[in-house]
């Protein structure tokens, strides 16, 4: 286990039958980061997960948290998780003070009443704590849904397809919760989504997971500036701008044009190249800008596997 | 442990679900004893009218300790069902909502929580049948008064004194108790198997459907197991008022129901300590 490994995960396996969930899974994920756990529907990212909360059995394989063995410490190891798992679970029928108090129990804990309101205020939902849960919106259950992860005040929060079903303002207002979460509370998260944009904005290190395989792992940063950009110019006139790309040997390096911008495929060094270039042919532009999107690397990475 | 208790007690009384038992029993047992009331000396004419040539009857027979009676034997057939309403959803109804992963993702033991579950079930069992026990004998007893009960079997005439009834009703009471905790079980049982509310329930309910039909119907074939069906135990709670009390058949029942109890919960602790949760 590395030394700053909050989890380390060693040889998991997860057999359904003959069908192979989870093949020889290794991981490390560092403490007090962001770490984004990608990968394509049915690639086993739930699975390890789940198996990281005791909800699955691992066929084999070793999960150590804290320091820890889940086998043998499971019960220290769990009082210091807090976790949403596909969509944050209530008890409907009850209101939102009982449900957090639920859940309090579940952690063996009694929280004075002030605690509770300081968590409703924490999220965002102070004047709503005795509507009964089966009257609140979608993103207000994602609230509360933290507010249960962060009752016992755990030191590692696992989120599992956070922004499944929240509107733009919702996966806003959550990722500067995680954020928040992670500067100012120094928590560690593990967050699994589909959306990798979402994992590009606000994770630190990552892991792809194909077919149960961990298929690459580090920090977003690095693993992205070993890709290609994409360059949006948007130039003064887009005829002549386009004429002079194609015409030189940035022609290669074209990757599409829409209305009033021409997106070509470069790296990072490049791009003072590609301005002095503009600066040479006399093609005055609006701005350049580039993107670095996992979604080019994700795909390419998955369908190699 | 007894915080989890708690927590299961608390999500079983704030469950709308869990007052239809309650709801359906005051239903009937005020509308057996109001039928009785209005009516009771007509039928209790008709029912003994046989014996009025053999018998001289005087004093109460419409008492509290009859009424009572009669309503345990009409209701202690329907009792499971309300039982099974309610415990058949234990776990999978948490399954079916989600909360089963809030449940198994925190410090409790899976066994913890399913001790938890199986004792908060059979206090809402006992809960069913205490309020039973207090409409149909307390509510009977002070509206209809004390008195001898006669007790007419297919075969013969019990009459027991009045000073003589009251703890083999509370033995009665008892032994609906234990029986409806077979039930319990075994809807819990089932309960761990599925990931919906439904099924559990409508399962429990037909394999006690089916025991009853099985005990009752006079076919050679089935002789042989009528003994083995908890259904066929769970009416002991009739032996009580047996005179004199044969001891060795209720010690017999109990056994076979206890083993159905112990039976039950293994398979339940067995699968529920090895489900791999995926919804």
């Amino acid at each position: 286990m590395a030394n700053n490994s909050i989890i380390s995960i060693k040889n998991l396996n997860k057999f359904y039958g003959s069908f192979h969930v989870i093949s020889n899974l290794n991981l490390e994920i560092p403490e007090g980061e962001v770490f984004g756990f990608l990968g394509p529907n049915g690639a086993g990212k739930s699975t390890t997960l789940r198996m990281l909360l005791t909800l699955i059995q691992p066929t084999s394989g070793d999960i150590w948290v804290f320091n820890k063995n889940l086998k043998t410490d499971r019960r220290e190891i769990l009082q210091q998780i807090g976790s949403i798992i596909e969509k944050p679970d209530f008890y409907l029928y009850l209101s939102a003070m009982n449900n957090l108090k639920i859940q309090a129990g579940l952690s063996r804990l009694r929280p004075s009443k002030s605690k509770l309101f300081e968590m409703f205020e924490l999220v965002g939902l102070k004047g709503r704590e005795q509507d009964k849960v089966k009257a609140y919106s979608h993103g207000m259950k994602q609230r509360l849904g933290i507010a249960q992860t962060l009752i016992h005040d755990p030191r590692l929060i696992i989120l599992d397809e956070p922004t499944t079903g929240l509107d733009p303002q919702g996966i806003i207002d959550l990722r500067n919760m995680i954020l928040h979460l992670k500067n100012d509370l120094k928590k560690t998260i593990v967050l699994s989504s589909h959306i990798l944009s979402e994992i590009e904005l606000i994770a630190d290190s990552m892991t792809i997971i194909n077919n149960g395989k961990a298929v690459v792992q580090g920090k977003v940063g690095d693993l992205l500036s070993n890709e290609d950009l994409i360059i949006s110019i948007e130039p003064q006139s887009m005829a002549n701008c386009l004429s002079a790309i194609q015409q030189s040997a940035w022609q290669k390096k074209w990757r599409a044009n829409n209305k009033n911008a021409i997106e070509l495929n470069l790296s990072k060094a490049e791009i003072p190249e590609l301005n002095k270039f503009l600066l040479e042919h006399n093609l005055p532009t609006y701005s350049v800008s580039y993107k670095r999107t996992l979604e080019d690397y994700f795909l390419k990475l998955t369908s190699q596997n | 442990m007894i915080n989890l208790i708690k927590l299961e007690l608390f999500k079983i009384v704030t469950k709308p679900r869990s007052y239809l038992g309650f709801l359906a029993i005051t239903v009937v047992v005020i509308l057996i004893q109001f039928a009785f009331y209005v009516d009771g000396k007509q039928y209790i004419e008709f029912i003994f009218q046989a014996l009025q040539n053999s018998f001289q009857i005087e004093g109460n027979i419409l008492n509290g300790s009859l009424i009572c009676f009669i309503i345990l034997q009409m209701l202690i057939i329907q009792m499971p069902l309300l039982v099974a309403l309610v415990t058949g959803d234990l776990v999978s109804g948490e399954a079916a909502s989600g909360t089963i992963r809030l449940l198994l993702s925190k410090t409790y033991s899976r066994g913890q929580i399913l001790w938890a579950k199986f004792i908060a079930g059979n206090i809402y069992t006992f809960a069913l049948i205490l309020w039973l026990g207090i409409l149909a004998l307390g509510i009977g007893l002070w509206v209809f008064g004390t008195g001898d009960l006669v007790v007419l079997k297919s075969d013969e005439l019990v009459i027991l004194r009045a000073d003589d009834v009251i703890w083999r009703f509370l033995g009665a009471f008892f032994v609906a108790f234990f029986s409806l905790s077979v039930i319990t079980t075994f809807s819990l049982m089932l309960s761990c198997f599925a990931d919906n509310s439904i099924t559990p329930i409508v399962a429990s309910m037909s394999v006690i459907i089916i025991f009853t039909i099985i005990g009752t119907l006079d076919v050679q074939l089935f002789d042989t197991i009528k003994p083995a069906l908890f259904t066929t135990h769970m009416i002991i709670w009739r032996n009580l008022f047996d005179n004199p009390l044969p001891t060795s058949q209720i010690v017999t029942s109990f056994a076979i129901l206890f083993g159905h109890i112990v039976l039950f919960l293994s398979v339940a602790f067995w699968h529920f300590k090895r489900k791999d949760i995926q919804n």
